[in-house]
């Protein structure tokens, strides 16, 4: 059964803040990017390369980040809804794929202060108003596709990041996620 | 000049004999209900109960009365006086049967002697709302805005202006207080955080993102636990200095100017706690005003 209490992940903004004793606040301006994670219940699906589920690659592969740059990675997590994931662990909470609320909440706080990356499996419910709404970003909108190549959902954010200036890269398996976030951290000036 | 005199009746009321007052009559009627009062023709007196007595007090006073009161245990002087009282509990505020709004408050020896007036509780409580919302300094407030005194949208005119004002207030060569270096520190890092765009920008992300992330983000609220009165569902048991009148077996507090705990030898505090009685066979509802006050240490 899975735990209701969260413990942090290392690294997570949640972990900086009780180990550095700086407020959220403080710790922020230390971020750079702002993960956007799609928690919705397509990720549940286990069509990536090694048959594992959606959710496994990006959770594992967000772990793992956030240990190796602590304190850089905000992240989002979304599905009918979007929450600050401040323990660093999305909640796998299935539903629906609001990314236009989700880019719509980013934007209030993140456009232009933070780069800005969205893992998905790139099935949102509306595609349109995601592409209108991600084309009034300042920071580009990189985009992490999740889930077998050349599907309709890759094709999708391959438009959502050229609709905003962002990079594209596509995670099959464990592994190939954490390349993508450490490339785009890379040009981040990191 | 017009006199009464009253005294009590043996029976837990009072008698009231006074010259004639067809005004006075006739609001003594209307101010008190008639089950309170009653006029005895043979002794042409009027017998009040004693919960009606305040109210009396008032018409009398209204009426210009001159009183005299017999034999009774507790003398009034409706001067007010200041006086140290013992509270070992203080009910609600709550309209009383005869006209009267106030709390009823429990002496040591668990009699309900003192009536404190609405306006002394609600100005006490205002007191004390007063002493707990600190002078902010830069050391004590919440946000670099609030640390610069200026709003959440300042432009950066008003930045700088702040950041002025505050190096004119606050720089180690001009203030000469032990937190100066401190507060300076303080404001610097304000200034350079509010007037980067992007680290402005980010700081106010941390600030949104923290009303998500719940109260463990929210600093450290600067509160002085020995001003604040309230202890959940309990009173703490204290003395106070009042501004006070006698009023035949009652003292009726007008003023609360100070008030003290009492500590026992373990520095902890008495608290009382109102204890409902529970009618026995009664599966649900109990009369509120039926039970007892139990004392704890904490």
């Amino acid at each position: 059964m899975k735990s209701m209490v969260k413990t942090a992940t290392t690294g997570s903004l949640q972990d900086v803040v009780q180990k550095t004793g700086l407020t959220l606040e403080q710790a922020m301006m230390d971020c750079e990017f702002v993960v956007v994670i799609d928690q919705s219940g397509s990720m549940s699906e286990d069509d990536t390369r090694e048959g594992l589920e959606r959710y496994d690659v990006a959770e594992s592969e967000l772990r793992k980040i956030q240990e190796m740059y602590p304190g850089k990675v905000a992240v989002v997590e979304f599905s009918n809804r979007p929450e600050f994931c401040y323990s660093g662990i999305p909640s796998r909470s299935g539903g629906a794929t609001d990314l236009t609320a989700a880019l719509r909440f980013v934007k209030e706080f993140a456009d232009g202060a933070f780069d800005i990356v969205v893992i998905s499996d790139g099935e949102p419910d509306n595609q349109a108003s995601a592409l209108d709404i991600a084309a009034t970003f300042s920071s580009p909108i990189n985009t992490i596709y999740i889930g077998a190549k050349g599907g309709d959902g890759q094709k999708f954010l391959d438009r959502l990041a050229k609709a905003s200036g962002g990079q594209r890269y596509v995670a099959e398996k464990p592994g190939e996620l954490m390349p993508g976030i450490v490339g785009l951290l890379g040009d981040g000036g990191m | 000049m017009k006199t009464a005199e009253i005294w009590p009746d043996g029976a837990g009321g009072y008698d009231l004999k006074s010259t004639y007052d067809a005004g006075f009559v006739e609001q003594l009627k209307l101010s008190i209900p008639a089950r309170l009062r009653a006029w005895n023709p043979n002794r042409k007196i009027w017998s009040i109960d004693q919960t009606a007595l305040l109210k009396l007090r008032q018409l009398l006073q209204q009426f210009g009365y001159q009183v005299t009161v017999h034999n009774a245990p507790f003398v009034q002087n409706w001067k007010p006086a200041v006086e140290n009282i013992r509270v070992n509990y203080l009910g609600d505020v709550r309209t009383r049967i005869g006209g009267g709004v106030y709390a009823s408050g429990l002496d040591e020896r668990g009699e309900w002697l003192y009536r404190f007036s609405l306006p002394s509780i609600q100005n006490w409580l205002a007191g004390m709302a007063a002493k707990q919302a600190p002078e902010s300094t830069p050391l004590t407030a919440g946000t670099y805005y609030e640390i610069l005194d200026v709003t959440e949208s300042a432009s950066d005119a008003e930045l700088k202006a702040a950041w002025r004002r505050a190096l004119k207030r606050y720089h180690p060569d001009i203030n000469q207080s032990q937190d100066a270096n401190e507060v300076m520190i303080v404001v610097s890092e304000s200034y350079r955080v509010l007037s980067d765009p992007k680290l402005r920008r980010r700081y106010d992300a941390g600030r949104r993102l923290s009303k998500q992330a719940g109260p463990q983000q929210s600093r450290a609220q600067h509160s002085d636990p020995d001003i604040q009165l309230a202890i959940p569902d309990r009173w703490r048991c204290g003395y106070m200095r009042v501004l006070c009148v006698h009023d035949f077996k009652l003292v009726e507090v007008n003023e609360i100017l100070s008030f003290q705990d009492i500590i026992d030898n373990q520095g902890r505090r008495m608290t009382a706690r109102w204890m409902p009685d529970m009618p026995f066979g009664s599966s649900f509802g109990f009369n509120r005003a039926s039970g007892h006050v139990e004392y704890d240490w904490v």
